[in-house]
């Protein structure tokens, strides 16, 4: 995949000595820099725009995160929720996935590196450290690609080594990328989880828009398992279409025949859902995707899901293939209800969010 | 518009240019009964027009009302006029706030205001002066919404405003081709379906064709369709509601089948009149629910005896334990 570089980058003056915008600087010669003190007019200017997503996504914005940094998954109480922290450093993504709920879920187009991580790690400090009795699964890749940017911020360089001395967490980098240079060589004590949203090659190729094929992908997670990280892959969003039993089947025989199931930490699976309002986006943005087309029905969470039957039978044959590649594979679902967890796994063990949690601590630790 | 003068002269009918709309916004309007006011008392108010070029004028305000005198052969008649300085910006806002003074506008109306007021005014300004001032809400969005129901065929725009059609359904039938949208509301018009029900008509039908990547008029080759609407024991209301689960059960055959199936055992139940088995909404959640009413206490034990027979039965077992 060719590495993304922005056409344009804005930096917020109070971020400017920041140690990602140097080391953005460094690499990025060339490329026109504007210093700005309102960088809230440079999201309104590209909002503005005909084609505000598309543009957005080439200007690159250094700014401070004046909220916080950490954040519970926004979970709903409707459904089981894995009960993971999001380490917010950035938002948006280079990449054009027709189903990405960043396009109804946020409201700015443009793509931002929260620079001010001093904030960041005095945050950290204070959660890991208050309760050091916790174990605390955080990842990065709720709002953003984990390593999208890596190649130029280099944020995994200040991350992942600050895991490796940590205790009571580990640090999940979700990508859908092969931009794994950078984290090679690193400290990482098996406190950093490399995980990679997978799919078919299908839903790759029409929905995935500029995201590296499936093969780059399962190779780059091939490189990191060599180097000793832990892997962990998301099915999600599992996409149903004609076929997909004959797709995803291919996908897992070929992530198997690269990568060793005991370094895969978990595997999570999602049925594609969506706010509503992410239905007209994706008709206008990406006319020939055909994934809202299917059944869905609102779901208690007041997004669409598939019909509960094509949930079912979607988790139950993927969780038997999973398991004929290695029993033991640490199987969850995302977001869904007690009911379907008992009907794809049979058994009554994850009855709530708690009970996940736990059973991802258990692997974690 | 500091500059208006008015001046009033007779005027010969035909030096009004009744062609040049350049600054009405008049539509899906009737003349009758103001031709009969007119035929009757004549003209009050006179028609205000811009002087063009010598001796040729371009209607303001009035233009129903010059349209009536043509018709019923009035050759002259008294006229305010503008004198030339005013800018065709101005003589526009003066027809526009002289309606907005007296009558409602409609939503087609609306529209061609505002692609009017496109040609003197950036669209922010349209959105933060004007938008209001036609009762919609102050967005680039609903500019942009409110104009393209200009590119809707007549027939369409028609049925908007004489409320054969919603609004918003005549959105959903913009994404549709010329031929489908044509084919799509001449079936619709005919139904006299509730609002909802027209949009999620519109919206299945989209998405059937967007799904099976094919065009309207496959959809209603369909001879189930054909027949509903061909059917001589079905009225007006009833071939609406069939035609809409027609194409429901086409957008979404799995759950269709579950409700029907789902109805299927309740009638098997046999819990009579005053038991209501209900399914959590589209099969989603897990709660399922029994509603009953008595008016005597052998009633409530029948009641209860055959609320208790539920759980016996073999659908509903597999249906809540899978
Ligand atoms: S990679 Fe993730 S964040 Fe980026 S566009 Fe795709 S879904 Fe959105």
């Amino acid at each position: 995949m060719a590495a993304y570089f922005p056409k344009r980058i804005i930096i917020d003056n109070r971020v400017k000595d920041s140690r990602l915008t140097h080391n953005i600087m460094d690499k990025l010669l060339g490329v026109p820099v504007e210093y700005v003190d309102n960088p809230i007019m440079v999201i309104e200017e590209i909002k503005k725009k005909e084609n505000s997503f598309r543009e957005g996504k080439r200007i690159l914005l250094l700014t401070e995160n004046r909220g916080r940094f950490i954040k519970p998954c926004p979970g709903t109480k409707e459904y089981i929720c894995c009960g993971y922290q999001i380490l917010n450093f950035a938002t948006n993504c280079n990449m054009e996935c027709s189903y990405c709920i960043l396009q109804a879920y946020i409201n700015n187009p443009v793509l931002i590196v929260y620079a001010n991580t001093d904030k960041m790690f005095m945050e950290l400090e204070d959660k890991l450290n208050k309760k050091p009795e916790t174990f605390f699964r955080i990842g990065t890749g709720e709002f953003t690609d984990s390593l999208t940017l890596d190649h130029l911020i280099s944020f995994s360089d200040l991350i992942v080594p600050y895991f490796a001395g940590k205790k009571n967490a580990v640090l999940e980098l979700k990508t859908k990328t092969d931009n794994v240079d950078n984290l090679l060589d690193l400290q990482h004590n098996g406190n950093t989880i490399i995980a990679w949203s997978l799919n078919t090659q299908e839903v790759a190729t029409k929905e995935e828009l500029l995201a590296p094929s499936i093969g780059d992908r399962i190779d780059a997670a091939l490189r990191c398992q060599e180097n000793g990280f832990l892997l962990a892959f998301h099915f999600d969003p599992l996409i149903y279409y004609q076929g997909w039993e004959e797709g995803y089947k291919r996908t897992l025989d070929r992530l198997f025949a690269k990568l060793n199931p005991k370094n895969i930490t978990w595997i999570s699976m999602g049925c594609f859902r969506f706010l509503p309002e992410l239905k007209s986006i994706i008709q206008k943005r990406f006319p020939l995707s055909k994934i809202v087309y299917e059944e869905f029905v609102p779901g208690l969470d007041g997004k669409m899901r598939y019909y509960k039957p094509i949930r079912v039978e979607m988790y139950s044959k993927m969780l038997e293939w999973l398991k004929d590649y290695d029993p033991n594979l640490r199987v969850y679902l995302c977001m869904e209800s007690h009911e379907v967890w008992k009907r794809v796994f049979r058994d009554n063990r994850i009855k709530c969010s708690e009970d996940l949690a736990r059973m991802l601590e258990a692997k974690s630790v | 518009m500091k500059n208006m003068k008015i001046e009033y002269r007779r005027l010969d009918l035909r030096s009004i240019d009744l062609d040049d709309t350049t600054f009405i916004f008049s539509y899906g309007f009737s003349l009758s009964l103001l031709r009969e006011a007119i035929e009757k008392i004549g003209i009050i108010n006179p028609p205000l027009v811009k002087e063009v070029s010598d001796n040729r004028y371009r209607i303001v305000c009035g233009y129903k009302r010059l349209l009536i005198c043509r018709d019923i052969g009035i050759k002259e008649l008294s006229s305010a006029i503008l004198n030339d300085h005013i800018e065709d910006r101005d003589a526009f806002l003066v027809n526009l706030y002289d309606n907005l003074s007296h009558r409602v506008l409609n939503i087609i109306e609306k529209s061609i205001i505002i692609s009017k007021l496109q040609n003197y005014y950036t669209d922010p300004t349209i959105v933060k002066s004007f938008l209001p001032l036609l009762g919609l809400n102050p967005h680039q969005y609903v500019l942009n919404r409110t104009v393209s129901l200009l590119k809707l065929d007549e027939k369409i725009r028609d049925a908007i405003i004489f409320g054969i059609l919603d609004e918003g359904a005549a959105f959903k039938l913009m994404n549709f081709s010329k031929k489908d949208r044509a084919l799509v509301y001449e079936v619709l018009s005919n139904l006299r379906l509730s609002k909802n029900k027209q949009t999620e008509v519109i919206e299945n039908i989209y998405d059937i064709m967007k799904r099976d990547g094919c065009s309207a008029l496959s959809i209603f080759d369909s001879k189930e369709l054909n027949d509903i609407l061909d059917s001589k024991d079905l009225n007006i209301p009833q071939k609406g509601e069939r035609v809409r689960r027609f194409f429901r059960r086409l957008r979404y055959p799995n759950i269709v089948k579950a409700e029907e199936e789902f109805i299927k055992m309740r009638r098997e139940l046999k819990l009579g009149d005053s038991i209501k088995l209900n399914h959590p909404p589209f099969f989603e959640g897990d709660r399922y629910s029994v509603q009953f009413h008595f008016g005597s206490i052998d009633e409530l034990k029948d009641n209860l005896k055959k609320i208790d027979s539920i759980k016996d039965s073999k659908k509903m077992r597999k249906l809540i334990e899978g």
